[in-house]
């Protein structure tokens, strides 16, 4: 039978090398946690009747949600270094 | 260098389905020779960086552009054709990490504007978003299979549409010869009158326009308005794009009733606004506090085009009873944007685009066109 050779259509993932956690600390007076809000309708609200409820089983200090300017682009990097900067933790994710 | 593999060559087009690699329908095997004939016809290396999606850590070669060309059924010279338009596609305004993915499901709605479009066949007139034309069909299903296999934009991976619609196979077309007095696409986007360009738009299925018993201008204008301010279109009200494909009997009756195109284009722009009324009674709500502030303005009107520029206006379609096209955003221009690039030539060089980015010359965004 007779055969062929073809290529591949599918690329790589570009490697963009080891991935640094974040330094782990004491932490005295509780978390300081920011919810990542994409901007679509009613987001914002979901996420603040979480943070209610992530404050009734962790040791919270505050919860802020940061709402982004487009659901379809990610955070820019300073609103990124601006949220790290506030933040112990920052809980982000996807949906409608 | 993309991975090759030996198959038996009956077994080979059965490998591409059961691999995901297809859209369903079957592909020509990209063998070595053929992909080679293809990056020929582009006057690329394999290895150049045609573009790059950084929110995903993908870029696109020249490689497997031809690939995938090859695969989607392209003839080695409409590959220059492909690169402009993934070029277009990699452009960051046109956030192509958001649009092959989104629920909404977007077509990468291609437009071939200038005398390269005519030079390989491209069809601008009866059925010219249909089937049956070679570079039409091929040259937006290699775009489509890029976003697939190169991108991931695949269900169960990368492409979350709900729907999707037929327009995700391929929808390309080319522009017909505008009136007297009408200038080209490419000329609206700064580019001259003996450039080929292709342009893209992340978009909806497009909308047969009918009117056969009017030569009204404004006639024709207000039943075009009333296909592009439709309240079920997510972003009517919100601020968007969008492309009007102006038929032959319509575009008569316009020039006829003396409007420039930017008349026409204006007079959709105006009767395209939307009382918030208008949404209610649709079971629309507005959008509060959220990522699309509905504001009306002083005259209680919401803006469903986002600029004055926002509205194409093209011309293509045959001769028939008198029918246009509108085609809908997927998404209002906050989250993407039409964007366009001009067709090389032999002998120009491939704008450079690294990961980070279009890492293009200077000069190179003088003509990128996004104008609001």
């Amino acid at each position: 039978m007779a055969t062929i050779t073809v290529y591949e259509p599918t690329g790589p993932t570009i490697d963009l090398g080891a991935l640094k956690y974040a330094t782990r600390g004491e932490l005295e007076d509780g978390l300081d946690v920011t919810l990542v809000n994409n901007g679509k309708p009613r987001a914002k609200e979901l996420l603040q009747f979480l943070g209610e409820e992530l404050k009734k089983d962790l040791p919270i200090r505050s919860v802020d949600v940061f709402s982004k300017t487009s659901a379809g682009k990610p955070l820019t990097g300073d609103e990124a270094k601006v949220i790290a900067a506030r933040s112990h933790l920052v809980i982000t994710g996807v949906g409608d | 260098m993309a991975n090759t593999l030996t198959l038996d060559e009956a077994d080979a087009q059965e490998h591409f389905f059961e691999q995901g690699w297809t859209d369903g329908l079957p592909v020509v095997p990209p063998t070595i020779d053929r992909v080679q004939a293809m990056l020929a016809g582009g006057w690329v290396e394999a290895d150049e960086i045609i573009g790059a999606v950084p929110e995903r850590n993908k870029e696109v070669t020249a490689e497997l552009a031809a690939i995938n060309a090859v695969m989607a059924g392209c003839r080695p010279e409409y590959f220059p054709f492909v690169i402009a338009g993934l070029q277009a596609v990699l452009d960051p305004a046109f956030n192509a990490n958001a649009a092959v993915t989104s629920t909404g499901g977007a077509a990468l709605c291609t437009i071939v504007s200038g005398p390269g479009a005519a030079a390989i066949g491209m069809n601008a007139k009866h059925n010219a978003m249909g089937s049956g034309n070679r570079p039409n069909a091929t040259i937006g299903r290699a775009l489509r299979l890029v976003a697939a296999n190169v991108l991931d934009a695949k269900v169960g991976k990368m492409d979350g549409s709900s729907f999707g619609h037929p327009g995700k196979y391929s929808f390309c077309f080319a522009e017909d010869v505008p009136p007297e007095g009408w200038t080209t696409l490419r000329e609206d986007f700064g580019y001259e009158l003996g450039d080929t360009t292709v342009t893209v738009f992340a978009s909806e299925g497009p909308r047969q326009i009918a009117n056969h018993l009017t030569e009204d201008g404004d006639e024709l204008c207000r039943t075009i308005a009333s296909a592009a301010r439709l309240p079920a279109t997510f972003s009517v009200g919100k601020g968007c794009q969008g492309v009007a494909v102006i038929g032959p009997e319509h575009r008569l009756g316009m020039v006829e009733s003396g409007m420039s195109k930017q008349d026409v284009r204006d007079r959709i722009l105006e009767l395209s606004r939307i009382h918030p009324d208008e949404l209610a009674a649709a079971g629309v709500h507005l959008e509060v506090g959220a990522g699309h502030p509905m504001i009306p303005g002083e005259d209680g009107l919401l803006d469903t085009f986002s600029s004055p520029e926002a509205l194409l206006v093209t011309v293509a379609g045959g001769h028939g009873a008198g029918w246009s096209s509108y085609i809908a955003p997927w998404a209002p221009t906050k989250h993407s944007r039409i964007t366009t690039r001009r067709v090389r030539e032999e002998g120009d060089s491939l704008p450079e685009c690294g990961p980070g980015g279009c890492e293009l010359p200077a000069d190179f965004f003088s003509r990128l066109q996004t104008k609001d």
